[in-house]
């Protein structure tokens, strides 16, 4: 485990939270999609999230929201660039490449320092939100706080 | 209190400037040049397209800070319409930023813009301050101190953001309050302000300014048809820890595209170099008046005298 | 009081000696020789009183307020304009106006003009209140008075404008009380005081000339901090120290004009025949010298147009106002005096005196609250801020009256 993983470890407990209800709640084989997905590690203000996650692959591609991690090629021109290919991940858990901690030290001096292309990956709540609230005011789909989140915890 | 002391720090304070001036502009753009605010100094990139005006930074600021708690809840959106002076709001001595809505022709649906204190690299109100109640730390806050600030409110004037509020209220514990990047409780520890961390859409991205800025323009290059080509506040005021980008012209959403692009303190360069001129030359200069005044007078003195009477009495 | 003094012989009181036997004590002489029940008499009398009584009675209880339950009970309290009335009036009226006493000391004791000498010490105590009263002004204004001295003693801001502003007032204040020290001592019969303050005059009055100029500036470069939130006609960075140096010209010596007016004509009786009869010619100088300052400060003032490519606001309504400021506060008693110098009609100078005096007070107001913030809103100061300045204002007029009165200073001393 090095440096960098060692202080995500609160990430990761999360991560291992998200792998139980996966787990808990998939029906098929290892391999499918969950149905549903308690989105509950970032509850400060609202409630959790109970994200119906068959319903969704109903309406939108993997790639809309899943990117390249899929196989599938990205329909985001801006990623297709590099991903054409549909460079399939190990891992489609959001929170593999959007961090919870996204301000956290380390990746903050990691982005200072890097040559890399990807210096703007935004946290996981970003992520989330982003990419929900920007697809639910394009279809029409539900915008406001608590159509999507439990009431105030 | 006396004359000779008070002489002595001003020339002392003053020779700097007045060799600057000697150097003529090359200097002071040398000057400019030498301090770009600290490196690895921290700042935030708000992307105003992100902003969904929910207030979270405002609830978290004022929880953060230890606020009073506003007149209505944070989910009130009747404080986006214009107060008396036809004015949106602005930071007070009750809350460090606030959010406000606009509605342009360049959107189909209402912009939020998020105000604060931008932590100018050169900021106006330090320049300003004549007691350095105000501090730019390396990290990139501008905190300031409210054992020695007597209130004079000049910072209010400098500030080109009108950012610092005065409590006016108190009539025993007065003093300056505004937006410190959260800075004794979390950016000295690395961490990032209450406001950006309650940002659900992370609208608010916090990191070195040089990384902010290299992140803001990527966001313009990649994607040219949602932001207009400007940064605020890389150049505004000589430069801002916080960034903003915009999809629509940012005189829009209320920025005030007059601020300068150099530091408010170049203003007043052209008169702190004189002051040591002044020191300097004057006492010379009417000493001698006073000599060559003095000169001539016993001889001068009759005909004066006898013009002045003829004066008088055609003035009767 | 008029009556008085022409009914008592030896009245008012202007030598040490009462008789060739006994001296004036302090008590007498803060009488101004009357028994006490007299000098209540005459007080209550004398109709000024009356409203400057009314002034106090609700001004004392606005300053109490102030002191006790905060700024915000008083003014605005506002946010977007942290400089209101208070200062506006106080600090950047009152300054100008007291340049008179740099102005006559130079014109006395470095170029030798030796005939206004007898409005020297008027011009200097003019001066010495003038910024006394701008200090108070600022404590009534400033969040934290009882921290005044801080950038003296506690914190320093050496590169800050205000924090020459600070030093220069206070240092000046200081060379000011010590210009006025001869008239003080001849009252009070210290003459090596006296001997004293004149053996270094000359180096009080350089000094006078070096404060004044760079504080007379720094008022208006404190501007140059907002160069984007004061409307372009008024200010302009690079000339903004000049314009209020220029200006504090003027305005000193039209003060000195008017309150010798006042004095000519409401108290006569405290003046020696040195200054009344002298009275009209030193009148006719100082309005030279100050349309000389006039026509200066406006044609510094198009070259800061000129240089700042301001022309195009000429024509906005902002313009107008500004030509407006321009026409009535400068160009009229300028004009006035070139007329009255010429014709030797003093009553035009001092009418022209008068409108420069208000046309200065009306400039700064005008920088610091009518053309800050211009493009976002305009107020109006609270009655209870107007009220309060007024209440200092009356303050003011109190000391002033009480210190003409008694010291020399449009009167010789009487050696015994």
């Amino acid at each position: 485990m090095n440096n960098r993983h060692r202080h995500l470890f609160p990430g990761m407990l999360m991560l291992l939270g998200i792998v139980f209800i996966l787990t808990a709640a998939h029906t098929g084989s290892a391999t499918d999609p969950p149905d549903y997905l308690d989105l509950d590690r970032l509850g400060d203000r609202y409630g959790e999230v109970a994200f119906d996650h068959a319903l969704h692959a109903d309406y939108a591609a993997c790639s809309e929201c899943h990117h390249h991690t899929t196989g599938e090629a990205p329909s985001d021109p801006v990623c297709a660039a590099c991903h054409q290919a549909g460079d399939e991940a190990e891992s489609v858990s959001c929170a593999t490449c959007h961090p919870v901690q996204p301000f956290a030290v380390e990746l903050i001096e990691q982005k200072a320092n890097s040559t890399r292309y990807h210096i703007d990956i935004v946290g996981l709540q970003g992520a989330y939100h982003l990419n929900c609230l920007s697809c639910h005011e394009a279809i029409g789909g539900p915008t406001g706080c608590t159509d999507c989140h439990q009431s105030q915890p | 209190m006396n004359g000779p002391l008070s002489r002595r720090n001003f020339l002392r304070t003053g020779l700097a400037t007045c060799c600057a001036t000697l150097l003529g502009t090359h200097a002071e753009k040398t000057a400019a040049r030498e301090f770009e605010g600290y490196r690895e100094s921290k700042g935030v990139l708000v992307d105003l397209t992100r902003c969904i005006g929910c207030r979270s930074c405002e609830a978290a600021c004022n929880k953060e800070q230890g606020l009073p708690p506003p007149e209505t809840g944070f989910d009130d959106s009747s404080v986006f319409q214009l107060d008396e002076h036809g004015q949106p709001r602005r930071p007070d001595d009750r809350a460090y930023t606030v959010v406000n809505r606009y509605e342009t022709e360049f959107a189909d649906h209402p912009l939020f813009r998020k105000i604060q204190c931008n932590h100018c690299l050169e900021p106006a109100c330090l320049t300003a301050c004549f007691v350095n109640a105000y501090t730019k730390t390396p990290e990139g806050a501008v905190i300031y101190d409210a054992d020695v600030c007597v209130g004079c409110r000049t910072c209010m004037i400098a500030c080109p953001f009108s950012i610092p509020a005065f409590k006016y209220s108190s009539a025993f514990e007065p003093r300056i309050m505004k937006c410190i990047f959260c800075y004794d409780t979390r950016l000295a520890k690395g961490l990032p302000p209450a406001c950006v961390e309650a940002c659900p859409t992370e609208a608010l991205t916090f990191g070195e300014r040089e990384t902010l800025l290299r992140i803001g323009r990527k966001r313009i290059r990649e994607r040219p048809n949602r932001y207009v080509d400007h940064i605020y506040g890389e150049h505004e005021a000589g430069g801002t820890a916080w960034l903003y980008l915009s999809g629509v012209p940012h005189e829009e959403v209320g920025f005030d595209m007059d601020v300068p692009k150099q530091p408010i303190l170049t203003y007043v360069k052209d008169f702190l170099a004189i002051v040591p001129m002044v020191l300097t030359i004057w006492p010379a200069l009417f000493a001698g008046f006073h000599l060559l005044a003095g000169r001539g007078q016993k001889t001068i003195d009759t005909n004066h005298a006898s013009q002045e009477d003829s004066h008088e009495s055609t003035g009767q | 009081m008029k009556a008085l003094v022409n009914e008592a012989p030896g009245l008012p009181i202007d030598r040490s000696r009462k008789d060739h036997a006994s001296s004036w004590n302090v008590k007498e002489k803060l009488l101004l020789g009357l028994s006490i029940r007299d000098y209540l008499a005459q007080m209550m009398r004398n109709p000024v009183n009356w409203v400057l009584a009314a002034i106090l009675l609700l001004g004392i209880p606005l300053l109490g307020q102030r002191y006790l339950f905060g700024l915000a009970t008083v003014t605005h309290g506002s946010q977007d304009y942290p400089w209101g009335l208070l200062l506006g009036f106080g600090l950047f009226g009152m300054v100008p106006l007291s340049a008179s006493g740099f102005l006559l000391s130079t014109a006395v004791e470095i170029f030798h003009r030796k005939d206004f000498l007898p409005i020297e010490r008027l011009a200097l105590l003019n001066g010495l209140l003038g910024y006394f009263f701008a200090v108070v002004y600022l404590l009534v204004d400033l969040g934290m008075p009882w921290r005044l001295t801080y950038p003296m003693v506690v914190s320093f801001g050496p590169a800050a404008v205000l924090f020459l502003v600070a030093w220069h007032v206070a240092t000046y204040l200081s060379v000011q009380i010590a210009e006025m020290v001869p008239a003080f001592a001849e009252w009070a019969g210290w003459p090596a005081a006296k001997r004293w303050i004149k053996s270094i005059a000359l180096g009080l009055t350089i000094a006078g000339i070096i404060l004044s100029t760079l504080h007379q500036g720094a008022l208006g470069a404190l501007f140059c901090y907002a160069p984007a939130k004061i409307h372009p006609l008024w200010i302009s960075p690079e000339f903004q120290w000049l314009h209020f140096f220029c200006s504090s010209i003027f305005a000193g010596l039209c003060m000195v004009i008017v309150v010798s007016t006042l004095l000519k004509h409401f108290m006569a009786w405290r003046c020696d025949d040195r200054f009344l009869d002298n009275l009209d010619r030193i009148t006719i100088g100082l309005a030279k010298g100050s349309a000389y300052a006039m026509i200066t400060y406006l044609v510094i003032k198009l070259v800061a147009i000129a240089h700042d490519q301001e022309w195009q606001y000429l024509i906005t309504g902002w313009g107008l106002y500004y030509l407006l400021e321009l026409g009535i506060g400068v160009v009229l008693p300028m004009v006035l005096f070139a007329r009255g110098v010429r014709n030797h009609n003093v009553v035009i100078l001092r009418f022209g005196a008068l409108i420069a005096v208000l046309g200065i007070i009306w400039n700064r107001l005008n920088t610091v609250l009518v053309a800050y913030n211009w493009r976002h809103y305009q107020e109006l100061p609270t009655w209870q801020e107007t009220w309060i300045v007024f209440t200092v204002l009356a303050f003011y007029f109190i000391i002033y009256r009480f210190i003409l009165y008694r010291l020399p200073v449009v009167f010789a001393w009487k050696q015994p």
